[in-house]
């Protein structure tokens, strides 16, 4: 323990020279380093919170600052925020909410201050009528209140996301409306487009983009397949051939994720209908239980399921996954990215025929915002002409990104014109015209979004290894055609298209012991339909084995 | 007892409630706030934990990963450390000083190695294609088919420097001559080794063990990334990312099943394993303890060495690869090179700010977790005041709790109430949050590595030094903690390497450019679209460099090879 002093003095000499390394190592990027301009003095700090990357943050950052010095005539820095994805934002904003209003307002009775940002706040007959005004007093409290959480702005994610936090009052109206009108019209940025919302029509929230969800392959595991075309279906996603080599996005963590599946919901639904146009109740009774089967079978051809965007195309680009559905802009830049590496494409993308489904990508004006006109003129900017072309633009062109193509779709109509498109990255895509090829029903599934994102959690993916192993066996029997009392079982369903409210009703009253109840249901079944697959009295030899 | 030593217990036990205490109420009670609204305070969602078969599976298949893994751990950890403590071989240094790669692999890329590895294009169906074994791409699927096996091989993969730490301390202070009495009494070497070894090193079994059983019955990275969808920190963490009108209430039941099994674990562990600590073992003189094995006979540790070095290390040579591969996809190697992913990443304006801070954050941690380590080993294996279980079992809570809880918790409370905001705001400055974070996340370790430290110093050389006169602080500095160092450093490494690679508390607290840590910085750059894990990668190469230069240069200041360190 004690050593000589000599040897003290050598372990320090020796370890002095071992510092030289990490020394070194750590003088490697501070020599490569770019010097960062500093933000220019007395300019104005905004404060945004954002899941959108480095790409598009480094984009706009620069962008706005030549904007606001020509138009405001000030100096501008923006101090983004990025704790982690959109999830992770939401529940950021929540927690600082009611911190605050906690801290503001701790007058208040607890039980009341609890559901400040409940919409429903005082509504529960079930409570005295004393309980419910004292709700609905600490309710309105935080709806007249200007305590904020020390930012401007929310930007990114999902247009479900920012109902959400309008709903709550974390969001308020930022008068856009009134300030630019030349804008909001619908030959430029329409309200809604294909029945999604484009921006609120309350003003809490507006889209800056717009994304969709498409398919996207490998070709070379395309190639070993007996059927090599790639999928232009969501239905595709569910052949037999991609059994364990699909990438399945998760509805219960992305409100855009989840449109998908409405959307492939509906699009089964309207073919059940048929072009008849009758639309009795067993025929939407069919399609929803279609919908639903179809579902399943890119359950259980999933090899994993994801909340991450990038994962999937990154996958499908390696050849882990053969086939997935991901956003248009990931698939896109993916693409752009394999053909770069290998001159050639590794990565095939394509919207979906018949059921793409378009969503916007807010920003929205927080309540107590710090720096609110500056804030204002910040979403001004986005929807500007000048800010939406860095969406589309090339690398490079006069009014495009400076670093990377963002690889996105504009949410102004007035740029999809030929004087435009010769500039753009990704040519071809116009949103405004895919949204055409599409009719939607919001009477079939409006009410039922929450109802589906919950219904495939308890169907498909809390219960999906037994579900994987079902299909495998059907699979393996010959298909889906060769074992039809199997797939009467794996198509199970725990209520019809009819007794949809009874459902949602069931959900209400008791979330976690309903879905329970299904999954466990779902559990038996699949187990059954793995049973009657590999039972040869239960399997037919007259129809045709599935590729 | 001294005043002062209450008088630190106090401080301790307040620290450990603020810290431990607060941030898991304040997240568990937020979560639940709307349904308490509702019904109070109710068992339901308990209850619905082992009502629900998909809850109960998962708890089950958790608490299989966490008995393999650990298993596994013992496996690769416990003869390396008996070899390297009875033999002399060449290079030993160096095997030593690569057995401990895991612990500078940075997150997020430690994924895209393994994915290159066994992926359908990767190294090992490469291989099969070129053995004629089966055609490019039609391989097996390595990673989809056997989830289970591959979360518990690379959790023990990533985890067996704890143990393999923790036994070769304890192996360290094994007095001699009990074996040499062992072998003259005839005992055979599986004998000695089972007989003398095994309950002298126990206390260091134990601390490791217990700390790889709990981490891997938790970790979430693995099995998320695996797609091991039916383990309970998988169920958690999807819950709480989950979007819904309503609240969930699912994800806090399930925090709170997972601690308290947990803490019934470590409580049941340590009735077992610590039942006698009064240590017969007196402190070796260091004397020719390791047999020499010249020749050919030195190849036969480094069989076994290299064994788990290159399993260990393969998912580093793999980053390593994609930092300066041009096209790696279905061949073994890759089939062009190119250092431009270099230049990206080590010119990226946020990369030299994310070293310093990182620097600054895991060196305070470690420093207050070894203060805050010592304190709290010495009172549960000395002291022993009434209720010390109650503090020792706080601090090996943060083993238990869910990264991601804690984490939020401390958002919650250091914006949320004033006293703290106003020295904690993590916004203004994460500086000191995160250093309390850090240190917190990795106490558990350090008083386990500490107490298993004193647990084999024998008590009787304090009594002397107390019956000479020494007071508290003397024998602290003369006798306890020269006797205990090795335990100490090997925690400080541990602290010091996870902090700065720490990801949960990181990607929460550090939300300013200006504070971000490496672990952010990495996400940061992974996220780029089309070359981003590329770029990460050669970042994670940098960063490893760094790691292990650092770490180097602390075991040369010394006076020590690099796993020498620990083995005073």
């Amino acid at each position: 323990m004690s050593a000589a002093p000599g040897a003290a003095t050598s372990a320090l000499r020796r370890g002095a020279l071992w510092l030289l390394l990490p020394a070194l190592l750590i003088a490697l990027p501070i020599s490569l380093r770019a010097p960062t301009p500093a933000a220019p003095a007395g300019a104005q700090r905004l404060i945004i919170l954002t899941p959108n990357n480095e790409t598009i943050r480094g984009e706009f950052a620069r962008g706005f600052a030549v904007w606001a010095r020509r138009e405001l005539g000030r100096e501008v820095e923006i101090d983004w925020r990025t704790p982690g994805g959109t999830n992770d934002i939401v529940r950021a904003i929540e927690a600082q909410f009611r911190a605050r209003f906690a801290n503001d307002h701790a007058d208040l009775p607890a039980a009341a201050r609890a559901v400040f940002n409940d919409p429903k706040a005082g509504t529960d007959a079930k409570l005295d009528e004393a309980a419910r005004a004292a709700q609905l007093a600490a309710r309105s409290t935080f709806l007249a209140s200007e305590g904020g959480i020390g930012v401007d702005l929310f930007w990114g994610g999902g247009e479900y996301d920012f109902r959400q936090c309008a709903n709550k009052g974390y969001l308020v109206d930022a008068g856009l409306a009134k300030a630019i009108p030349e804008v909001l019209r619908d030959d430029i940025i329409p309200q809604t487009l294909a029945g999604e919302t484009i921006y609120d029509p309350q003003g809490r929230y507006y889209g800056t983009a717009l994304s969709s969800f498409g398919l996207c392959a490998n070709p070379d595991r395309l190639a070993l397949l007996a059927d090599p075309t790639p999928p232009r279906s969501w239905e595709d996603l569910g052949a037999p051939r991609f059994i364990g080599a699909g990438a399945m996005a998760d509805p219960t963590k992305s409100g855009s994720v989840n449109t998908c599946f409405v959307m492939m919901v509906q699009q089964q639904m309207a073919k059940a209908a048929g072009s008849d146009g009758l639309t009795d109740a067993a025929r939407l009774d069919a399609g929803w239980a279609a919908g639903f089967t179809m579902i399943k079978r890119i359950g259980a051809n999933a090899r994993y399921v994801t909340d991450s965007a990038s994962r999937v195309v990154r996958d499908v680009g390696r050849g882990d996954a053969a086939v997935g559905m991901c956003i248009d802009f990931y698939g896109r830049a993916e693409r752009e990215w394999t053909h770069e590496e290998s001159g050639r494409d590794r990565l095939l993308y394509a919207g979906a025929v018949g059921g793409t489904s378009l969503s916007a990508d807010p920003i929205g004006l927080l309540r107590g915002a710090p720096q609110g006109e500056l804030a204002r003129a910040f979403m001004r900017y986005v929807l500007s002409a000048e800010a939406q072309r860095l969406w589309l633009y090339r690398v490079g062109e006069p009014g495009g990104p400076a670093r990377y193509a963002l690889h996105r779709l504009s949410v102004r109509r007035d740029l999809y014109t030929a004087e435009h498109t010769a500039h753009f990255a990704d040519a071809g895509e116009d949103p405004f015209v895919l949204a055409q090829g599409f009719h939607l029903h919001p009477e079939w599934t409006g009410a039922n979004f929450e109802l589906i994102r919950s219904t495939i959690k308890a169907v498909v993916l809390d219960p999906r290894p037994e579900l994987v192993a079902a299909w495998r066996a059907i699979v393996a029997a010959g298909g889906p055609e060769r074992c039809p009392q199997a797939m009467a079982e794996l198509e199970w369903l725990p209520y019809t298209f009819r007794e949809a409210a009874a459902a949602r009703q069931a959900l209400t009253d008791d979330r976690i012991g309903t879905l329970r109840r299904w999954s466990s249901a779902a559990f038996a079944h699949y187990a059954a339909a793995q049973r009657l697959a590999t039972q040869p009295s239960a399997i037919t030899t007259s129809a045709p084995v599935s590729p | 007892m001294t005043i002062a030593g209450w008088a630190a217990l106090v401080l301790v036990g307040v620290f450990l409630a603020i810290f431990v205490v607060l941030p898991l109420v304040v997240t568990v009670a937020g979560g639940i706030a709307p349904n308490f609204a509702k019904e109070g305070l109710t068992a339901r969602y308990l209850i619905e934990v082992f009502l629900n078969p998909v809850y109960r599976q998962g708890l089950m298949n958790s608490a299989a990963i966490a008995v393999v893994s650990t298993l596994l751990t013992f496996l690769i950890a416990v003869p390396l450390a008996w070899v390297a403590s009875r033999y002399q071989f060449r290079g030993k240094t160096v095997a030593e000083a690569l057995l401990l790669a895991p612990l500078i692999l940075p997150p997020f890329v430690g994924a895209l190695g393994v994915a290159q590895l066994f992926g359908q294009y990767g190294t090992a169906n490469a291989l099969g294609t070129a053995l004629g074994l089966w055609a490019r791409g039609a391989g097996p699927d390595w990673l989809g088919d056997h989830r289970f096996a591959a979360v518990c091989l690379i959790e023990a993969l990533h985890l067996y420097p704890i143990l393999y730490l923790n036994t070769s301390a304890s192996l360290a202070r094994l007095d001699p001559s009990l074996l040499e009495a062992a072998q003259g009494l005839g005992a055979s070497p599986w004998t000695r080794f089972r007989r003398v070894v095994l309950p002298l090193i126990r206390p260091g079994l134990f601390g490791g063990g217990i700390v790889i059983a709990v981490w891997s019955f938790t970790e979430l990275g693995t099995p998320l990334i695996l797609g091991y969808e039916r383990a309970t920190p998988v169920q958690i963490f999807s819950g709480l990312s989950e979007i819904a009108s309503g609240a969930n209430p699912m994800p806090y039941a399930l925090v709170v099943v997972l601690i308290a099994i947990s803490a019934t674990l470590y409580l049941v562990a340590s009735r077992i394993f610590m039942r006698r600590h009064d240590a017969l073992i007196s402190k070796n003189t260091g004397a020719a303890v390791a047999v020499p094995l010249p020749g050919w006979r030195a190849a036969l540790p480094w069989l076994l060495f290299a064994t788990v070095i290159v399993a260990a290390t393969a998912p580093h040579l793999a980053v390593v690869l994609i930092a300066v591969a041009g096209e790696w996809y279905g061949t073994l190697l890759p089939s062009t090179y190119t250092l431009a992913r270099f230049h990206d990443a080590l010119a990226h304006p946020l990369v030299v700010p994310g070293v310093v801070n990182s620097l600054i954050y895991a060196g305070g941690a470690t420093i207050l977790a070894l203060a805050l380590g010592v304190f709290l080993a010495w009172m549960s294996a000395r002291w022993k005041p009434r209720g010390w279980q109650v503090i020792d079992g706080l601090a090996m809570l943060p083993l238990a709790i869910p990264g991601v809880i804690l984490a939020f918790g401390y958002l919650i409370m250091a914006s949320g109430i004033p006293w703290l905001k106003a020295w904690l705001d993590p916004i203004r400055n994460p500086t000191v949050l995160l250093i309390i974070a850090y240190a917190v996340r990795r106490l558990p370790q350090v008083v386990r590595s500490a107490h298993a430290g004193l647990a084999q110093v024998p008590v009787v050389y304090e009594e002397a030094a107390a019956s000479l006169g020494a007071g508290l602080g003397v024998r602290l500095r003369r006798i306890t903690l020269p006797l205990i160092a090795g335990s100490l450093i090997a925690g400080a490494m541990l602290t010091f390497s996870f902090s700065m690679l720490e990801v949960s508390d990181s990607l929460i607290l550090a939300q300013k450019h200006e504070f971000f840590p490496v672990a952010r910085v990495l996400l940061e750059l992974v996220t780029i679209l089309g070359p981003g894990p590329s770029i990460a990668c050669a970042f994670a190469v940098w960063a490893m460099l760094f790691l292990a230069a650092s770490l180097l240069a602390a075991a040369a200041f010394l006076g020590k090879g690099v796993s020498g360190v620990f083995r005073d």
